[in-house]
């Protein structure tokens, strides 16, 4: 930029005089900075680099490029890649606008009755208190080859449930919920006044919703398309159980690694899976974000006036409740499957597989499974959500890292986490640990980790700070700077202003936060199927096993048993942030 | 500001549970019971001289017993991975515990996983022993060096055969069972098919139905260690090693693949598609079908291929570097008793055993039935495991290049 005369130039190096010094006052800003950075870097960037780094390499240690090359030909790698794009950018459409339709329905549209509107709540966040493959189950269960509906009743020998359809139908459903509860945020942070405007000066609803409500939407659209097409092509369990002959770039690593002991191959595909993840993630940010606006000026916004229009009303309610009824039966078979002996055989009562379900795990693998995600949720959200401050309100040199960083985690698949993880601290960071005496490794090498409860929850963190760091930073964006900045002029500190300003302005991501990190959490499979040993056993492990030996009604069972636990969880923390949370305060100091 | 706090605080903790997490140090041994000056690892009056259990000594061998008194000592647990029925692991390794109160955690793995999960962990043991799951994966981790040698006392318990215990006991055999066919009856009474005899009937046409559907399911030789024993198998069948007819085998295996509806990702895949009707045929190790009669498929029928058939050794063996040297062994010689492997047919594992009658061991019921139990009266192909185990992934290049890759060729469960 030229400057045309000297003051301008002086003002701007003033200002940046001020900023710099305005940052070193900050001793927990930069406390903040180093411990993210410490932790973003030894937890992702390094077991990351420590795998991908073997894609590069020959046997002998030098830098090669004909593994690249290798996997480039393989034909195996062609089909997933391609595959995985496609079934990403469907999903992606699909689960964006049936989150759209839930979350509009929800905030703006008066239902008839309060149980329609109850109604579609909790068939929206169904999807997300279970774990992700139980639709697969319940799907197959229904239209697979034995499948209750295809088979039993129709009497049709079809395949056709398993491969991309099925994929796209639960996909969709597993992920719109993610969708939902971030339109539902952004959507309720308009002030219904701008949309009044319009209305008044003549626009029809259709003119306020496509000019007004979807222009300001658009960078919350972009990235719910985005976080749905990322956990689409990162997903592994539903293309491992429902997917049939359609290999994506998860499943194939997986049997890489596991089936043909092709380790460099697959190092080599999660290379690409990752590149690709990241290049949306970059699409994203620099195209997206420019255009993001501030809506949520820092005046309370009055109650929005519900929709009453029977033209708006009728068909909307009519197809979300289509979805509804559909969603619905989908978890109801879970219990249902789980008490049948055999699926599509023999259809006697039975509760054998509910003692099979604690023969084979025990007890052990419900506790381990809950008392993990429960330490790993409330650090979570409060990572992300710290990380969604700094850098949206922040400016320091570290930002764009941090943000990339704890970004790119998403990007990666579970599966390649997981060995990821085994590579890098399995003799300590950078293998330091072997030079040691057995057993006698110091405790800085990290080599104590391994193995423990502590490397999971580590996972579980790591997994599930991408939704919140992206919630949190869709929700900040809403709030206008001017709110911090006069907090901060009035001399609170980096640790005021977050915790009495912007933690309860975002409190709503909090908590959505806090419930989807404990939910990915318990659910997770891919990225822990490696790490579980005997000391750290989890229930979705199981779960996954008994569905991949056929054993549906053990599956159900399982699966039945871990809904009630989420569910119940998730309902102890509704009532728990309902008395304690932080807006009670605020509201009862107005 | 106390939110900060806290996260500072839950860093700290992770590290600290780190620091937390190192073992403690073993039991010293008691000094108090009078020690046998002969066999210093019992008190005088036949109890193990660590003084702490109340293990009864006196049904195992003085080899035995200095285990027990040293892995005591020790304060060793025992840590298992497992590649069978997850709920025979968990036994194993409960009863384990109970016979010689010695502290055992297990934990199943696909084979895939288990060999992975070793590999990784090879210069940090977590494992002391590996419970079940093919020998062709034992072969592949005694080639990675992730195995421990050891000659067990009760080897004399094993039904003599090559086959059943690595030459240079790497591991040892638990369990057998033979590939075959399954036959789903309903299904091939709708359709009008006798259920096949021999592993040629399965080139012929009748095997694909007049409206065009594939009957048979394989497993699939680029995933499953049983798929590859199957082409071992049709090779030894057509002359292999000495004479084989090479062209016989390309036929062979084009006509045959021409019915093969699916190949699945998992060994025993094609045994749950069978019962539920999913295929009319499908090639797995036998066991693997009487679990999913046993589970209330009663439709199904077992055949062994007149015309010879291979079969599998499942396995035990000790994980190189292990930390519980002595409680280790102690499980491989448990392994290969009536006590250990009499369970598994309570526990979906339904093999033929390799311990002998006089030993104890008591073959599954259900194997009777099907007339599978002995292994000696049934035709089986000379198969040299040894000698095949590092020609497999060649021969499933050459399989692939007749069949070609098309979408059949499932990579999933």
């Amino acid at each position: 930029m030229e400057a045309k005369t000297v003051t301008p130039q002086d003002y701007r190096s003033q200002s940046k005089k001020l900023d710099r010094k305005k940052f070193w006052n900050d001793p927990i800003l930069i406390a903040m900075i180093v411990i993210m950075v410490f932790f973003l870097t030894l937890f992702i960037v390094y077991p990351l680099v420590m795998l991908l780094s073997e894609a590069l390499r020959s046997s002998d240690g030098h830098f090669t490029l004909d593994t690249i090359k290798e996997t480039l030909n393989y034909v195996t790698f062609k089909t997933a890649f391609f595959n995985t794009l496609k079934l990403g950018l469907i999903v992606g459409v699909t689960s964006t606008v049936v989150g759209m339709l839930f979350a509009y329905i929800d905030v703006y549209v008066k239902t008839k009755t309060k149980i329609l509107a109850g109604l579609f709540n909790v068939v929206a966040t169904m999807p997300v208190v279970s774990p992700p493959f139980v639709l697969s189950l319940s799907l197959i269960m229904l239209f697979g080859r034995t499948g209750f509906i295809t088979k039993s009743l129709f009497g049709l020998r079809t395949s056709g449930i398993y491969g991309l359809t099925g994929l796209i139908i639960v996909q969709t459903l597993t992920f719109f919920p993610v969708c939902y509860l971030t339109f539902k945020g952004l959507l309720k942070n308009i002030d219904p006044s701008i949309e009044e405007a319009a209305r008044d000066i003549g626009a029809s609803r259709m003119k306020v919703f496509t000019s007004v409500t979807l222009p300001l939407m658009l960078p919350g659209i972009g990235n719910a398309f985005l976080v749905t097409f990322i956990e689409s092509i990162a997903d592994f369990a539903n293309p491992m159980i429902i997917g049939g002959n359609y290999d994506t770039l998860a499943t194939s690593i997986y049997l890489q690694i596991t089936g043909s002991l092709n380790k460099n191959i697959a190092s080599a595909m999660a290379l690409f899976l990752l590149l690709l993840t990241m290049a949306l993630f970059l699409l994203q940010k620099y195209w997206l974000e420019r255009k993001a606006t501030a809506t949520l000026t820092g005046k309370a916004a009055r109650g929005r006036i519900l929709i009453e229009d029977k033209g708006v009303r009728i068909p909307l309610s009519i197809l979300a409740g289509a979805v509804s009824i559909f969603v619905i039966g989908l978890y109801v078979l879970i219990p249902i499957g789980s008490l049948f002996n055999l699926w599509g055989y023999d259809y006697s009562l039975t509760f054998k597989w509910y003692e099979y379900t604690f023969a084979s795990g025990g007890a052990k693998q419900y506790t381990d499974s809950i008392t993990l995600a429960l330490i790993s949720a409330p650090i979570t959200s409060l990572m992300s959500m710290l990380i969604a401050w700094m850098v949206v309100k922040k400016k320091f040199a570290l930002k764009g890292y941090i943000e990339l960083v704890s970004m790119m985690a998403m990007a990666v698949p579970g599966i390649v986490l997981g060995i990821a993880y085994i590579r890098g601290f399995v003799t300590g960071v950078f293998h330091v640990a072997e030079l040691f005496p057995r057993g006698q490794a110091p405790f800085w090498t990290l080599q104590g980790l391994y193995g423990t409860g502590a490397l999971v929850v580590l996972v579980f963190i790591v997994r599930s700070l991408p939704v919140g760091t992206r919630n949190g930073i869709a929700a900040l964006r809403q709030i206008d700077k001017s709110i911090e900045e006069a907090a901060t002029d009035l001399g609170a500190n980096s640790g005021k202003v977050f915790t009495s300003i912007t933690l309860p302005l975002i409190k709503d991501s909090f908590i959505s936060g806090l419930i989807t990190s404990f939910v990915r959490s318990i659910t997770a499979i891919s990225a822990v199927i490696l790490l579980v040993n005997p000391r750290v056993n989890l229930i979705t492990y199981q779960i996954s096993e008994s569905a991949n030996k056929g054993y549906y009604g053990a599956a159900c069972a399982a699966a039945t048993i871990l809904i009630l636990i989420v569910y119940a969880a998730i309902l102890l923390l509704q009532i728990f942030t309902k008395y304690f949370g932080t807006s009670r305060y605020i509201k009862r100091e107005e | 500001m106390k939110k900060i706090f806290a996260i500072v605080l839950a860093v700290i903790m992770i590290f600290g549970a780190v620091a937390c997490s190192s073992k403690p140090a073993g039991n010293e041994p008691a000094n108090n019971a009078a020690v046998s000056s002969d066999t210093p690892w019992l008190t005088v009056d036949g109890k193990c001289a660590c003084g702490k259990c109340s293990v009864d000594m006196s049904k195992y061998s003085p080899y035995i017993q200095q285990l027990i008194y040293e892995a005591h000592k020790n304060g060793e647990t025992l840590t298992v991975y497992g590649a069978c029925d997850e709920s025979y692991v968990k036994a194993a390794g409960e009863k384990f515990e109970e016979l010689f109160q010695i502290p055992a955690e297990e934990t199943r793995y696909a084979t895939g996983e288990l060999f992975t999960k070793t590999e990784e962990e090879k210069n940090n043991p977590q494992a002391d022993v590996w419970f079940g799951g093919s020998n062709d994966y034992y072969f592949k981790a005694k080639d990675a060096g992730l195995l421990q040698a050891y000659k067990p006392e009760n080897e004399k318990n094993l039904i003599p055969n090559p086959a059943f215990i690595d030459k240079d006991y790497e591991w040892v055999g638990i369990y057998t069972g033979v590939l075959g066919i399954m036959f789903n009856m309903d299904e091939g009474k709708e359709l009008g098919l006798e259920a096949p005899k021999t592993w040629a009937e399965l080139a012929d046409p009748k095997w694909t139905d007049k409206d065009g559907n594939k009957l048979i399911a394989l497993p699939n030789p680029e995933t499953s260690a049983t798929a590859t024993n199957f082409l071992a198998t049709q090779k030894y069948r057509l002359g292999y090693p000495d004479n084989l007819d090479s062209a016989a085998l390309e036929k062979y295996l084009k006509d045959f693949d021409k019915n093969v509806t699916q190949y699945t990702k998992s060994g025993s895949g094609p045994s749950k598609m069978v019962g539920p009707g999913e295929c009319v045929v499908g090639i797995s190790f036998l066991h693997d079908g009487v679990a999913q009669i046993a589970n209330g498929y009663k439709n199904i029928q077992l055949i062994v291929p007149e015309d010879g058939t291979g079969f599998e050794v499942g396995a035990a063996a000790i994980v190189k570097n292990d930390k519980n040297p002595n409680a280790a062994k102690l499980f491989i010689e448990f392994c290969l008793t009536a006590d250990c492997v009499n369970m598994g047919k309570d526990y979906q594992s339904m093999q033929n055993l390799v311990i002998t009658d006089e030993a104890g061991a008591i073959q599954p019921e259900l194997l009777k039935e099907y007339g599978i139990d002995d292994l000696s009266k049934l035709n089986l192909v000379p198969y040299d495991v040894s000698d095949v185990a590092p020609k497999l992934k060649e021969w499933t290049q050459e399989w692939l290049s007749y069949v070609g890759d098309d979408e059949r060729h499932q990579k999933k469960s």
